[in-house]
């Protein structure tokens, strides 16, 4: 493994553009007319060789004449732009330029989001007419910054909050042609969708239905013919252990050209409940299953409700005649009885563990209420039972499910829990779930950090990584210096050991400033899960406050924050008997909407404030009110938006600053932060170093 | 009244006052029988988990539900399916709010009945009874509460009934049951029951109640002497008034409160006494003489009182015992007003944003009640009875029998409804349509026509002789004739249909059916065998009970049924409607019916495509492919199940109206193979060969108004998900070929999988295509692109 040297990357927060202006450029005085509409927009690129050819495709509404600025990124070019199929004429401004411009066009608009460009480089047509409808198009070329395969590339996307309404429906997609296979692809700005139509090929994409905020699109994405392609990626703030990002994907290509076998147990919940179309979507993914078992593949069958049924004493070979006689055997059984969870558990999991790794499909829509019916039970006895050595992948159709048992029974074996709605294609999710696992690229993976002092690292356990996943663990790092990183784990029945050199830095590095919040996402999760599974400690009900404060990451449990100013004790109080009362639910859809709500903390990838969100008791999904900004978090107290602060951050000093007055303008032109944060739609509350600054 | 339910309610207590709805402070700081301590009062508070939460008056001697508490938020007309399904979860998170660490869920009136009638709530709102920890809870408080008022055991039995069909194998539940049961049999006299065991006179409101303690036990297989629902039939005999009424005490005026009272009591007097009669043509009169005519008498007089005097909606135990009237009438109208419709209304528009729906009760009360009524009220209609004729009813209770029995299947209440031939067609609203008879069927011209219009759009007709009638019988053949043509056979249902299939069975005789399939379904089917008898008679067992289960299930796809006032129109506002109109019709080709199957798919689009973009499109009468007729539409319409085949005129037609501008949707019914290869080789013979949408192109990006993400979100049924599976194409994303014209615009837009039978309401068996949903999205999407020219 090479050793990382990391260049500067993008540090700015995600600014979107373009932003239409009613009337022109000159004028001092505030133009009449709204913005227009940006009906609908696409966004596409496509990466290769280090260039973006990108376009932007707004779709827009609106009378009169209007001004376009585009902020660009420092080597961006704008290759045309038209309207409605006609050129338009446009010059680029440097940042000295650009900030004179935008400064004025701020103060003659009263309008400090303007502010917060003034440091980039601004592509301007002074003026185009709008008649109703009509499709910009802007076309751009982007180098990516990259360094030793690390490249990131910043996309623009619309800006709603410059326009009039919402975006009806906003689109990003990309694709990534590489001349190495592409490993980790991730944007900390947007939850993206990956495909990977081959080693070398990623298609990306992104959708979002009433956009009322936009902000640049920032994809990463590492280019490595070695098998994982780790990086591995820091932030530091003076004075404080810094975060790290350990980032690796096993596709792509390498080594994996054929899937270890495995012992395949499909344990499927055959109790009277799961009669029409449950049964029948079952069925249709258990035939995907066995119709899709490697060659050398062992399998079983096993279905419970009040008895259990294995259709093989032991697991078989994949024969054809295996597994026609196993399809005829499922197409024959009437779902009927209650659910025998523990024996089905004990039948799955008995056996002695084989030279291929034993993975049981654990599927249910109940509760236990045939056999051992304690859930505490069923879980004390578990390792006792586990005789081969599985990994349980549990999933829970429905709301009558206890994700507090599935959850414990995937986490005690190493696997996963997974839970399918009602209204979702349970066939669906089953078929993904087994390719996934059908190709696995490691198992019992551990990270070795050398001689680093690391700590809070999540997940705490990687359990196995499988094709087409990313590896991806978060913590924490004290100390400096360049440490071994060693990324460890069985294939095919034998050990495996990736390795490359981290560089943990001494002073600070702002370059990756998304990487605290996406450590704080996922800490906030497993500390969740803790609480639930194991009972509300203070002190990780402390630290899911302080955390969710911290970083605007906003809970069921902590929604308050973002609502009022209250004391810490107050909020762990809240928290605290929030956690109670929904700890009480084992099951039901609250039960299940906790255990979602935690998976997707603890697979956050991107701050993208519209994805910053948690599925209520409803299963409704409800917003934060909070935002974030690069790495701060704000509040909207009143009428306007508050950084957060917390006993690490208190300001030293506290100012009043006038916007547009010569302090403000002098704060604007010396910290980037502060510009940034005046995009918020709202007179802010924010800090500049460790002085409190309000603007007013 | 209502002050004097609540004089009865609390009578037993020595606390006589009356409170009236909005007042819940008032009942907390006069329950005198339960203080609560300062800590407990801010854990309770605490647990609501609510926005909002005054924790600063949390510390003191509060109410447990904070007026500030929101959970709720305001509801906004009209009613739908999805804003019930809310109700019911935000009511059911109220009753959870208010549980004490005991258990309890009282409010404040007679000790236990509030707590049980919560715990009912909760568990008809889908709580299981041993693994919610809320309603464990409350069920062991109920286990341990002695109490002597008929109403809190009458309500307390029900609860163990309902736990055990969620746990049969609780013992303690089942034994609980039987003391209640046994405790209702004591506390009984000659007339009915008051407030508890030592009272000698009754009450109708007392009584209905231990009439639905004692049916709970008996549902439980605990049996009731006969003797005991004769006299408790005498009773709602003797007092029902001249005007068909009934009143609280004897020589009481008819009150609507007390006509629910007798009529849901008579319903399940009627079904305990009445049991195994069922009509044969050798004894025809088992309903129309006797005790059982009389009963029926009583019920359809109470009943049109009913019709005629409005009940009060605005009440919770007004809102209960109409529902539980209605449920087991099936009826949906009392004088012309929906009943559930009235109430849903009421119960929605009142609920508070605690969750609560007070309705002139406490909250706790108030809220339980109205949460049995959406839940019960609101459940999937699953058979329809139609009413014709005079011999439409032979069997009265055989519907209300099968769908009681079908709700473990589907482990979710059901019902059925009758329906006239004069009721409008959305009033034909479940899957199945039961014709019953012995006579011949007599149907005008109107009324086949509203039957080929249910037919039309979903629904499945079965005709079943009462006792092998062969009048009926000939009579249901020719309504097939009519319905299908002379030429459409009936042919027998061999052993290996889907209808057998579905779900496997033992039968010990299967019963024979003959049927119609059109468009790939069998839609008309006659019974060879009676179906009703075995139904009336409850042989739950028997053959009848599983073929039907299994015609319910081939009739849906085996999805789920629906509630009540399900809606498909988008969530999101209606656009203004814009000026103009835009003009479609279906085309007619060949000589079968085949073109004809997506009848009802237009009207449900063309309102959906209103909403979601504004624009008008009107559908004209179906057209034959010919220059003139075809001219002034903007979009043609082609779709069946049977091998496309069109003339070379007829394609001359097509060729010439495309290339002028106009644009063809065709899609297979049901995804049908024969259609979709017939059409594809036509239309590449016609024009060219229908190719996928390349990913960029506008139609697919669908940025426009109404337009949709193609790629991604659109369900499909799981038979065009197993195949797309099998082929390693995407599941959820549109299947869509076009062919395009020389300036890239798609003239015809092609799916081989279906649009149409999903947007009639047609659930084809193993059909192959979109759902409802994205089908008429999908087909929104094409409009609308239209629309932008």
């Amino acid at each position: 493994m090479r050793a990382l040297l990391l260049i500067l990357c993008c540090t700015h927060a995600a600014l979107a553009g373009p932003l239409l202006l009613p009337g022109d450029l000159k004028g001092a005085a505030p133009p009449k007319g709204a913005p227009p509409q940006i009906l609908f927009s696409h966004a596409q690129a496509q990466i290769e060789g280090g260039v973006a050819k990108s376009t932007l495709t707004e779709t827009l509404k609106g009378e009169g004449a209007f001004a376009l600025l585009l902020p660009l990124s420092p080597s961006d070019e704008v290759k045309g732009c038209a309207l409605g199929g006609v050129a338009l004429k446009g010059r680029v401004l440097k940042p000295k330029a650009a900030s004179a411009l935008l400064t004025k066009l701020g103060k003659a608009r009263q309008d400090t989001r303007l502010l917060s460009f003034v440091h980039q480089r601004l592509y301007v047509v002074d003026q185009l007419t709008l008649k109703g409808e009509a499709i910009l198009k802007i076309d751009l070329e982007q180098p990516l910054s990259s360094q030793d395969g690390f490249s990131t590339y910043q996309g623009v996307m619309s800006a709603p909050q410059f326009a009039q309404g919402v975006i009806e429906r906003a689109r990003f997609t990309a694709t990534i042609q590489g001349a190495a296979p592409i490993r980790a692809v991730f944007s900390d700005t947007h939850a993206l969708t990956v495909k990977r139509p081959s080693p070398t090929r990623v298609e990306v994409s992104y959708t979002k239905a009433g956009l009322e905020e936009g902000a640049d699109l920032r994809l990463s994405f590492v280019e490595d013919a070695d098998p994982l392609g780790l990086r591995f990626l820091t932030h530091r703030e003076a004075g404080a252990p810094g975060y790290f990002l350990l980032l690796g994907n096993p596709s792509g290509g390498g080594d994996e050209a054929q899937a270890p076998k495995k012992t395949l147990i499909l344990a499927v919940d055959a109790s009277g409940s799961m009669r029409g179309e449950k049964w029948e979507q079952a069925l249709s993914a258990m035939s995907y299953i066995l119709d899709h078992l490697g060659g050398e593949d062992r399998f079983n069958v096993i279905t419970f409700g009040t008895e259990v049924r294995a259709f093989t004493p032991q697991p078989q070979p994949k024969t054809p005649q295996a597994i026609a006689a196993a399809k005829a055997h499922l197409d024959a059984l009437i779902p009927v009885g209650r659910t025998n969870i523990s024996e089905a558990l004990r039948v799955a999991l008995a056996g002695e563990p084989g030279d291929a790794p034993r993975v049981v499909i654990f599927l249910t829509d109940g509760t236990p209420t045939a056999g051992e019916q304690d859930p505490k039970a069923i879980l004390k006895d578990l390792k006792a039972i586990n005789t081969a050595q599985a990994q349980v992948f549990a999933l829970g159709v429905g709301d009558d499910v206890n994700p507090q048992l599935l959850d414990r029974v995937a986490e005690d074996t190493g696997g996963r829990a997974l839970y399918v709605s009602e209204e979702e294609a349970l066939d669906t999710q089953i078929a993904a779930l087994y390719d996934r696992l059908s190709h696995p690229a490691l198992s019992e993976v551990k990270l070795d950090f050398g001689g680093a002092s690391v700590s809070q690292i999540h997940p705490e356990a990687l359990g196995a990584l499988f094709q087409g996943e990313d590896l991806i663990a978060l913590g924490r790092f004290e100390g400096e210096g360049v440490h071994s990183v060693t990324v460890r784990g069985m294939r095919g029945g034998a050990p495996r050991a990736f390795t490359l050199k981290a560089q943990l830095p001494k002073a600070t590095d702002s370059r990756h400033q998304f990487i605290p919040a996406l450590w704080a996402a996922r800490r906030i999760g497993d500390l969740l899960a803790k609480i639930r599974l194991q009972g509300p400690e203070p002190k990780w009900i402390e630290e899911v406050v302080t955390l969710s404060h911290r970083y605007g990451i906003v809970t069921e449990y902590t929604r308050f924050i973002a609502e009022e100013e209250i004391s810490a004790e107050e909020a762990n109080r809240r928290a605290s008997d929030l956690m109670g009362a929904a700890r009480q639910r084992a099951s039901g859809r609250w039960a299940v909407q906790q255990s979602v709500n935690e998976a997707n903390l603890r697979g956050k990838l991107s701050n993208d404030n519209a994805d910053n969100a948690y599925f209520d008791r409803r299963g409704v999904r409800t917003k934060a009110k909070s935002k974030i900004i690069g790495k701060r978090a704000f509040y909207k107290r009143g009428d306007r938006w508050v950084q957060s602060q917390d006993a690490k951050n208190k300001p030293a000093k506290r100012r009043v600053v006038k916007r547009f007055s010569p302090e403000y303008m002098e704060l604007i032109k010396k910290d980037q932060a502060f510009s940034e944060a005046q995009q918020l739609d709202a007179p802010v509350t924010v800090f500049s170093g460790d002085e409190l600054i309000e603007v007013r | 009244m209502r002050g004097l339910i609540f004089f009865t309610l609390l009578a037993s207590l020595g606390l006589i006052w009356t409170v009236s709805a909005g007042e819940p402070n008032r009942i907390n700081s006069l329950n005198r029988r339960r203080p609560r301590p300062p800590q407990m009062q801010l854990r309770q508070n605490a647990f609501l988990g609510n926005e909002n939460i005054d924790f600063q008056q949390a510390r003191g001697l509060q109410p447990i539900a904070s007026p500030s508490a929101q959970i709720h938020a305001p509801f906004e007309p009209p009613v739908t399916a999805e804003k019930i399904k809310t109700a019911i979860a935000d009511a059911a998170f109220y009753l959870r709010s208010q549980q004490q660490p005991d258990g309890s869920i009282e409010s404040g009136y007679v000790q236990g009945g509030s707590t049980a009638l919560a715990t009912l709530a909760l568990l008809a709102s889908g709580a299981h009874p041993t693994s919610d920890p809320a309603a464990a809870k409350a069920l062991e408080w109920l286990l341990k509460l002695e109490t002597d008022n008929t109403y809190v055991v009458g309500i307390r039995a029900n609860v163990w009934e309902y736990a055990l069909r969620k746990a049969p194998y609780e013992a303690r539940f089942r034994e609980a049951l039987k003391r209640d049961f046994d405790w209702l049999l004591e506390a009984r006299n000659e007339e009915g029951w008051r407030y508890s065991k030592t009272s000698s006179d009754w009450d109708n409101s007392c009584t209905q109640y231990g009439v639905l303690g004692l049916w709970a036990g008996a549902r439980a297989g605990l049996k009731v002497d006969d003797a005991v629902w004769a006299a408790l039939w005498r009773h709602f005999k003797a007092h029902q008034n001249k005007d068909g009424g009934w009143g609280y005490v004897h020589s009481s005026g008819s009150s609507a409160n007390m006509a629910t009272a007798g009529l849901a009591s008579l319903f399940l007097i009627f079904d305990m006494r009445h049991s195994q009669s069922v009509y044969s043509r050798s004894a025809p009169n088992p309903f129309t003489e006797g005790e059982a005519a009389e009963v029926l008498a009583a019920l359809e007089r109470g009943m049109r009182w009913l019709g005629e005097h409005e009940g009060e909606k605005g009440q919770a135990y007004y809102l209960y015992g109409i529902e539980r009237t209605g449920v087991a009438s099936g009826r949906r109208y009392f004088g012309g007003d929906d009943w559930f419709a009235g109430g849903a209304l009421h119960a929605l528009s009142s609920q508070t944003a605690s969750g609560s729906i007070p309705l002139g009760y406490s909250d706790v009360i108030g809220t339980a009640l109205s949460t049995l009524f959406l839940v019960y009220g609101g459940a999937p209609v699953a058979f329809q009875k139609l009413e014709h004729g005079a011999d439409w009813n032979l069997n009265p209770r055989d519907l209300a029998n099968l769908t009681r029995a079908l709700w473990s299947a589907y482990e979710r209440p059901l019902n059925w409804h009758t329906v006239g031939l004069d009721d409008p067609l959305e009033a034909f609203e479940a899957p199945i349509l039961l014709i019953s008879g012995a006579a011949a069927l007599k149907l005008d011209d109107g009324e086949v026509k509203r039957l080929r219009g249910y037919l039309h759009k979903g629904g499945l007709i079965l005709a079943q002789p009462s006792d092998n009638s062969p009048a009926f019988k000939a009579s249901a053949e020719a309504l097939a004739a009519r319905l299908f043509g002379p030429s459409a056979p009936l042919k027998v249902i061999e052993a290996d249909h889907p209808i057998y299939t579905v779900l496997k069975h033992d039968w010990q005789r299967r019963p024979k059916l003959r049927g119609v399939t059109e468009g790939g379904r069998a839609l008309f089917l006659i019974a060879d065998d009676d179906l009703s008898g075995a139904w009336q008679r409850n042989d739950v067992e028997g053959d009848a009970f599983k073929l039907a289960m299994n015609l319910l299930f081939y009739a849906t796809d085996l999805r789920a049924l629906e509630g009540r006032f399900t809606s498909r129109m988008p969530r999101t506002p209606a656009m203004t409607p814009k000026d103009g109109q835009r003009r479609m019709a279906r085309i007619i080709y060949g000589s079968g019916s085949s073109w004809d199957l997506a009848a009802a798919a237009w009207e449900v689009s063309l309102a959906y495509a209103l909403h979601a973009t504004g624009q008008r499109w009107v559908e004209r009468p179906p057209v034959r492919l010919t220059t003139k007729a075809l001219q002034g539409l903007d979009l043609i319409h082609i779709t069946g199940d049977e091998p496309l085949q069109l003339s070379a005129a007829e394609i001359k037609a097509l060729t010439g109206y495309l290339k002028g501008g106009g644009v063809l949707l065709i899609d297979a019914f049901g995804g049908a193979a024969p259609f979709a290869e017939a059409a594809r080789a036509t239309l590449t013979r016609a024009l060219s060969a229908p190719k996928p949408l390349a990913p960029d192109h506008p139609f697919t990006l669908g940025q426009f108004k109404g337009g949709v993400d193609l790629s991604t979100g659109l369900r499909m049924t799981l038979s065009a998900r197993r195949r797309l599976r099998a082929e390693g194409r995407a599941v959820d994303a549109h299947h869509l070929e076009a062919i395009l014209d020389e300036a890239g615009r798609p003239m015809v837009i092609f799916s081989p999988y279906d649009l149409s039978a999903a947007r009639a309401g047609v659930a084809l068996y193993r059909g192959e295509g979109y759902l409802p949903d994205a089908a008429l999205q999908i087909v929104t999407h094409a409009l609308a692109y239209l629309d932008r020219g």
